[in-house]
């Protein structure tokens, strides 16, 4: 292959400009990490508990978290079930970094809210899977600040009152952009 | 820093240009179609691009030329506590100039060439933010010529799109058909 040396004169300002703008970031990779919540949520308008997530249990998340650039994404996957079995509900899920809520005014007031819109039908079970939980996801700047963090929990309640609602079979679907 | 790079080069550019004394230009359009492989991204598979773009031959060594590719970023299924579920994919559409080296004056039946572009590219993914992102492509092609106006092209590039300190990188791969307006004529 013949190589025209007047290709230098072109080349050379590129190559330079080329090495100072990627600095820092072509060592990067996007990993995708799923986090099993052990915790399952049962809760009614007078007794609730929270599901934590603690993601330095992880080890891809261990493995890339002190040099994290950016979370692309946020998703939750979890099977919700209406415990009431003569009316209908709306599912939610609520973020938080306390843990020590005790009634559901109080969540709805300090938490904030990232997952609404869940219609179950009385005594109906629903399978939220990853496509679909993105219609269902809210704020997702706030998940992103608590997911950063490490740790939160999650608090699963209804729109309506009264209600007997079960979460569980919960898992974080988190994708983030880190050093390689 | 960088927009000092970027003006040293655009003006280093325009004066070779300026001061070359070839004075030909030639044109030409085509289309692409090919593969992008995703690079350390897990939350994309391999997809197909298509594109089509405008060549502008300056100089018997250099030519710009202006593209859209739209690259699909391909969907996955991942084991999910035990259950298998899908991802949909994403959409990028990319939009820019290549500058191709090249020694088109020395053409007989095919030649190779090297590329190196900037570009503004549009990501779209349900569940994300949408993100508008400058990035830059390198890489090399080849080109046959079966007849003087009929380019067939075969080209590698790699895509490096800088995101916040990090960046996602592609590389495609495409065939392209090119007509040149009057013929290659080097």
């Amino acid at each position: 292959m013949k190589i025209d040396k007047r290709y230098i004169l072109i080349v050379i300002p590129f190559l330079a400009l080329l090495g100072i703008w990627i600095q820092g970031c072509l060592l990067s990779g996007t990993y995708v990490i799923t986090y099993e919540v052990e915790e399952e949520i049962i809760s009614t308008e007078k007794i609730l508990n929270s599901a934590s997530v603690d993601l330095s249990e992880n080890d891809t998340w261990a493995d890339h978290n002190e040099d994290i650039k950016y979370v692309d994404e946020v998703a939750f996957t979890f099977k919700v079930e209406n415990l009431i079995s003569t009316d209908s509900t709306t599912g939610q899920l609520y973020i938080t970094d306390i843990d020590t809520f005790t009634n559901v005014d109080d969540i709805r007031d300090n938490a904030t809210l990232i997952v609404d819109g869940i219609e179950l039908g009385p005594g109906e079970m629903k399978h939220i899977l990853w496509n679909e939980c993105f219609q269902y996801i809210l704020n997702l700047d706030v998940v992103k600040a608590q997911v950063e963090s490490g740790t939160f929990h999650l608090y699963g309640i209804c729109k309506e009152t009264p209600f007997h609602v079960y979460f569980y079979d919960i898992v974080a679907v988190i994708t983030v952009t880190a050093g390689i | 820093m960088k927009r000092r790079f970027v003006l040293l080069a655009a003006i280093l550019m325009l004066l070779f240009l300026v001061n070359s004394g070839w004075t030909e230009v030639k044109f030409s359009v085509g289309g692409f179609g090919g593969v992008n492989f995703p690079i350390v991204q897990e939350d994309s598979e391999i997809a197909g691009i298509a594109g089509g773009k405008l060549r502008v031959t300056f100089q018997p060594f250099l030519a710009v030329e202006p593209n859209f590719t739209y690259i699909r970023q391909g969907g996955l299924t991942l084991d999910v506590g035990g259950v298998d579920m899908d991802r949909d994919g994403g959409d990028l559409y990319s939009l820019g100039a290549d500058m191709v080296l090249g020694s088109f004056d020395s053409v007989e039946e095919f030649y190779w060439y090297f590329i190196f572009g900037l570009y503004s590219n549009a990501m779209r993914r349900d569940g994300r933010d949408d993100l508008d992102k400058f990035g830059f492509n390198l890489g090399f092609g080849l080109e046959i010529l079966p007849t003087d106006v009929l380019g067939v092209d075969f080209r590698t590039k790699v895509q490096i799109i800088t995101i916040d300190g990090g960046s996602r990188k592609n590389i495609m791969i495409t065939g392209g058909l090119n007509y040149y307006f009057g013929g290659f004529g080097f």
